[in-house]
């Protein structure tokens, strides 16, 4: 059985997957659109950067992905499928709400401003000049931007030991590092308050903010980073024929009882922070939770369908394709018996919902490894 | 005769009932369980048979809204019940027969008095005559 696992993103969460599976001694085709991060050396890992899936077929255990890589296109048989692109960050000038001015920064501005203090012009730091740390500004931070803010907050506290505040929407301690980083904030004079719906107010004096207590006057005001998901995550998902939830991320299936990184297709599963929020650490422990999704699918030498699975009657299918709307996990397609084209079920991806059977108009689809008690027979599940 | 029929997914209502058996509880006389694989499953003529066959009332279960493995099986499970109810309405019979509730693999408590509950009603005939 062919294990090649197709890794698809170029973010640092797919280079742990990557990292993940090679030390599962997996064959891994890695795809990004854009150069991929460094990666161990090995013989198992073929590499496409700036390369685009562009078709998708088969299922589990015999995915082909056809890549346009100019100037020339490749194909990728896989096993299965790990889909590791990471989100977006949004620059700070892409939002107009926010007043362009020389005391609004971007993280990243303030980052480089701290690496080389002499060349600092305009407003220049001082330790009487108080700045403002803005998480959660115009819409949630991520996690790993709330992170990497409070740690510049407090580089920026050490360095300059000027006046540092941060103001946040909702900050959840949710983690060993964001608890002792809160905590070493605290101790060190850094005063966190809660932003209320109001936007900053830029002028000559300062930068103004209202937060739950009143209004906090600062000297400059360095903005958490905006995260969301990727613009290209919706085209991916239709080739994938995954799904995508209301905030643009793929989304995985029932988070309370199953495995983190499921799709609702088998053998395709999703890691980092394509799918959920999460800081390094997270997106790291998510990646080897992928892997071993992927090593419980292919541990055995053949793939094993579900004990309960639909069937099609193919005399009884009238092709009107409502079984391959409703199927939740894209598995059934339209397949030729004989001189007949019908409706049939690609047992190694049915879950088993019987939401075909249920739905089917003709009552074509059966569904098999399930005993149904007299009084219900004659029933669709019959 | 049966009292009740209880139809659930068996990823939700199954589990929530083996945990419940697990600490000693034994469904009552007249009462049966019927697994389907996913709430997505269940079809009007589960119910309607349900009572064909001659059973007091009907318990229909599934997941959690966004806990369903296929995405929505409860909404269909939901709607459906919803339109046996409507059938069992237009032919006079009562829609108070047929029950419809979420539930969670952790929710046993819950199932058990759920169905101390339906089987202690008095019969639905009993009820059009008051």
């Amino acid at each position: 059985m062919n294990k090649t696992v197709a890794v698809l993103g170029g973010s640092a969460d797919a280079g742990w997957v990557v990292e993940e599976l090679l030390a599962l001694s997996y064959s891994v085709a890695w795809v990004g659109q854009e150069d991929l991060p460094d990666s161990p050396r090995s013989d198992g890992l073929r590499a496409y950067p700036r390369s685009r899936v562009s078709a998708v077929s088969g299922c589990v255990g015999s995915f082909r992905l056809e890549l346009s890589a100019p100037p020339e296109r490749a194909v990728i048989d896989a096993a299965a499928i790990i889909v590791a692109m990471g989100n977006q960050r949004l620059p700070l000038g892409a939002d107009a709400r926010i007043p362009a001015h020389p005391r609004v920064l971007s993280t990243q501005v303030l980052a480089e401003r701290l690496s080389a203090p002499r060349q600092i012009s305009g407003i220049a730091p001082a330790q009487r000049q108080h700045i403002l740390f803005a998480l959660d500004m115009l819409e949630l931070s991520g996690k790993q931007a709330v992170v990497e803010t409070l740690e510049l907050a407090l580089r920026t506290h050490d360095t300059w030991h000027c006046e540092v505040s941060v103001l946040y929407r909702e900050l959840q301690v949710d983690s060993d590092l964001l608890e002792s980083l809160t905590r070493t904030m605290r101790e060190q004079g850094i005063v966190f308050h809660r932003l209320q719906d109001a936007l900053p107010v830029v002028d000559d004096s300062g930068v103004h903010v209202k937060h739950a207590d009143g209004v906090l006057d600062g000297d400059l005001l360095v903005i958490a980073p905006v995260v969301r998901p990727r613009s290209d995550s919706a085209e991916l998902a239709g080739l994938l024929r995954i799904a995508l939830g209301a905030d643009g991320y793929f989304q995985q299936l029932n988070v309370r009882s199953y495995r983190p990184g499921l799709s609702n297709r088998k053998g395709i599963y999703l890691a980092g922070r394509c799918h959920l929020d999460a800081d390094d650490a997270g997106a790291r422990a998510d990646a080897a939770q992928a892997a071993a999704n992927v090593a419980i699918l292919l541990g055995q030498d053949h793939l094993q369908p579900e004990t309960v699975i639909a069937e099609v009657g193919s005399t009884k299918c009238i092709r009107c394709l409502t079984c391959i709307r409703t199927c939740p996990h894209a598995a059934v397609e339209l397949a030729a018996y004989g001189q007949v084209t019908a409706a049939k079920v690609v047992e190694l991806a049915c879950f088993g919902c019987g939401a075909c059977a249920a739905n089917c108009p003709v009552r074509a689809i059966t569904m098999k490894g399930i005993d149904v008690p007299v009084w219900l027979q004659e029933a669709a599940l019959v | 005769m049966n009292k009740l029929v209880i139809i659930g997914c068996d990823r939700s209502a199954g589990e929530a009932l083996r945990s419940l058996q697990e600490t000693g509880y034994c469904l009552p006389e007249g009462v049966i369980y019927q697994p389907l694989p996913c709430g997505g499953s269940l079809d009007v003529l589960h119910v309607l048979r349900a009572l064909e066959s001659g059973a007091e009332r009907v318990l229909v279960l599934s997941c959690y809204a966004d806990a369903c493995r296929s995405f929505n099986g409860n909404t269909w499970a939901e709607k459906r019940t919803a339109a046996a109810q409507a059938l069992l309405t237009e032919a006079g019979l009562g829609q108070e027969r047929i029950t419809y509730r979420q539930v969670s693999p952790n929710m046993s408590a819950d199932l058990g008095a759920w169905i101390h509950t339906l089987i202690n009603l008095e019969p639905v005939e009993a009820q059009d005559r008051a």
